[in-house]
């Protein structure tokens, strides 16, 4: 069996009986990673220095380029950070490197987290292992890529409004967006701070709590973590859903979903029942609103984080060539014409718009409003049932170009994902079979706040009777 | 039969001027350009299934911007969105809010983008929202401090490692005052 396509426990398992040293795992998934690297453009750059770890999981990793990893560029695949070498660890990387983790590179993906596609990052697009001509999904589309391709045994994405979960689901993997504060988010180069969450992309639904295990836990440098004990989430695996309510959202199955996904996730939804789950009907009547909601709040919170890139302090530093308002304010103004791309431009106007003066009651507030209304629908919705069901996608994978054009086309593909960024709730995306043309396609749940226990449990009963992650993209 | 029968269908369809996806959201169809797909949801009924068919092969016209959200059952239409709010002094003042400088045609597309955008956000005005309460946050978490006691952290040299320009532990700027 070749290594780049085993999981990280299969691997332990291995490395525990002498069958294979973790040095060996690292040149192994190097080899594969750099090999087909031309094809999927899933890493930006492989780190400097690779060596192999010691530790309790000293495994090769993929890091989305918005993760500070100490000395090693982290640009968020944006021409403004070029050169960025931050002057420390991020949380999650610093405890990977305790537990011996080793990591591989950088993994693309849309400019600052600005995207469903990979397309908008200033090192060109990543290509989906299953069909190079389809989009990887985005933004984490690098990470979803690579542990597809097994061009690295797990990777680490971040989520704001669907980011680990839909690449997860246009590659087969698993993606995982723990409960807001659950992942320290210490060294994330922040996009929307009431959204963004850290998370692991996985083979599958273990090696999701295993990296869970890692990266979880209270950690006094990021304010918004949660001081809550951390379970060994891999506990939580086998327990039986006999009588777990798994709700289904009647405003989830609206006709425009491709009819394969249908299909795929009302045979999901049959492999659960004949596990003697119960199945409940449940709505949460604002999810027509999120996708508006969410274009908002994220991006009035994205436009004040990304004021600090202004030249000051790190990456581009850029003048006009004809002095327009002053040396300083020249500055300021150029760094970020040339070093922004179109949909981060984009997006920092429309924060900036929508929190104006004039517009801030109209717009941003309204949407906070709207917020709480999507936040109380799941509250009510988990009186009703312990787990929701839902596609992660409306599609399987679209083709590289085609929505590029169009900005409201390409947001409505986080259709799904959206609420569960807005409520702070966890969720898991899980590949529940394929389309015509054999491109994967995702299947969601969603759990009450900090229930990733629950929601692990249930994905991997999923995954044992219906084992679709065992198919391996042939690259 | 087939292409007789798609070529019926493009007729109609291009007398059409607004087409309605499947969240509620009508679009504009100009007959001018070429054709991108322009939302997930052509795929499914047969009236869905033909639009698809006809972008495969013909070039069918660009379908533009949502001009109005009908998914509260087509009660408000517009729901208060004025038509061309973004003008140009609005991109250029916003622009300038943003520390961003934009070249013309730059500008232009971005008052396009951002009209289409607020015009589908427009649809929240649908919503009774006088008596809810904001969230700015999902945990119910205070201001967190932490113990007022030295803790190691990075030193000056590390913290100016990668700086653009610095002198004597800042970083250097331009001067501001000329």
């Amino acid at each position: 069996m070749n290594t780049a396509s085993l999981t990280a426990h299969e691997l332990m398992d291995r490395i525990k009986i002498g069958g294979i040293t973790p040095a060996r795992i690292v040149d192994d998934v190097l080899a594969r990673a750099q090999a087909v690297n031309p094809g999927t453009h899933a890493f930006i750059r492989f780190a400097d220095k690779i060596t192999a770890g010691e530790g309790a999981c000293p495994l090769p990793i993929a890091i989305k380029d918005n993760i500070c990893v100490n000395g090693s560029l982290t640009t968020c695949a944006s021409k403004i950070l070029e050169g960025f070498r931050p002057p420390y660890d991020a949380e999650v990387v610093a405890r990977i490197k305790a537990a011996g983790g080793v990591i591989l590179g950088s993994a693309n993906m849309d400019e600052f987290a600005f995207g469903s596609s990979c397309e908008t990052s200033v090192y060109g697009p990543s290509h989906n292992p299953w069909d190079l001509k389809r989009v990887p999904g985005g933004s984490s589309g690098g990470s979803a890529a690579a542990v597809a391709a097994g061009q690295a045994v797990w990777a680490l994405g971040s989520d704001t409004g669907g980011s680990i979960r839909q690449p997860a689901a246009f590659c087969g993997v698993v993606g995982l967006k723990p409960t807001y504060g659950r992942v320290s988010r210490y060294g994330l180069i922040a996009f929307g701070s009431s959204l963004d969450q850290i998370g692991p992309i996985t083979k599958d639904v273990r090696d999701g709590a295993l990296l869970l295990n890692i990266i979880a836990g209270f950690d006094p440098k990021d304010s918004t973590s949660v001081n809550a004990p951390v379970p060994d989430y891999t506990r939580a695996l086998g327990r039986d859903v006999k009588g777990l309510r798994i709700g289904i959202p009647r405003e989830y199955f609206i006709p425009g979903i491709q009819p394969e996904v249908l299909a795929a996730v009302r045979a999901a939804i049959d492999v659960f029942k004949a596990q003697g789950a119960q199945i409940v009907d449940i709505a949460l009547p604002h999810t027509a609103y999120a996708v508006a909601t969410y274009y908002i709040v994220a991006t009035a919170e994205a436009s004040s984080n990304l004021a600090r890139f202004d030249g000051v302090e790190y990456g581009l530093r850029a003048f006009p060539a004809v002095p327009r308002k002053g040396k300083l304010i020249d500055m300021y103004e150029e760094t970020r014409a040339q070093g922004f791309g179109a949909e981060a431009k984009r997006r920092i106007m429309l924060g900036t718009y929508v929190l104006s003066s004039g517009y801030y009651d109209a717009y941003y507030l309204r949407a906070q409003k709207v917020r709480t209304l999507i936040k109380q629908d799941f509250e009510k919705a988990f009186g009703a049932c312990d787990v929701i069901l839902s596609p992660t996608t409306p599609t399987t994978a679209f083709r590289i170009g085609e929505k590029m054009n169009d900005p409201v086309a390409m947001y409505l593909s986080d259709i799904f994902t959206i609420p569960a960024n807005m409520a702070g709730i966890p969720a898991i995306s899980i590949p529940c079979g394929f389309d015509g043309a054999k491109l994967p396609v995702g299947l969601q749940l969603m759990a009450g706040p900090f229930a990733e226990e629950t929601l692990l449990a249930a994905a991997y009963a999923y995954e044992q009777a219906a084992p679709w992650h065992q198919a391996r993209a042939s690259l | 039969m087939w292409l007789k029968l798609l070529r019926s269908r493009l007729n109609r369809s291009c007398r059409r001027t607004l087409w309605e996806n499947n969240y509620g959201d009508t679009y504009q169809i100009q007959r001018t350009d070429l054709v991108h797909v322009p939302i997930i949801p052509f795929h499914n009924s047969p009236h869905n299934f033909q639009i698809f068919t006809l972008i495969l092969l013909y070039k069918i016209p660009k379908i533009t911007r949502p001009l109005r959200t009908v998914d509260d059952g087509g009660v408000f239409f517009n729901h208060g969105f004025q038509e061309n709010m973004i003008t140009a002094e609005t991109v250029n003042y916003i622009s300038s809010l943003a520390r961003l400088h934009l070249e013309g045609p730059e500008a232009v597309k971005l008052a396009g983008d951002l009209e289409a955008i607020l015009h589908y956000a427009a649809k929240l005005n649908a919503l009774d929202v006088a008596s809810v309460t904001p969230t700015s946050h999902v945990l119910n978490v205070e201001n967190v401090f932490r113990d007022d006691v030295p803790a190691p952290g990075l030193t000056p040299e590390q913290a100016f490692s990668f700086a653009i320009e610095s002198q004597d532990n800042a970083y250097k700027v331009p001067r501001i005052i000329e």
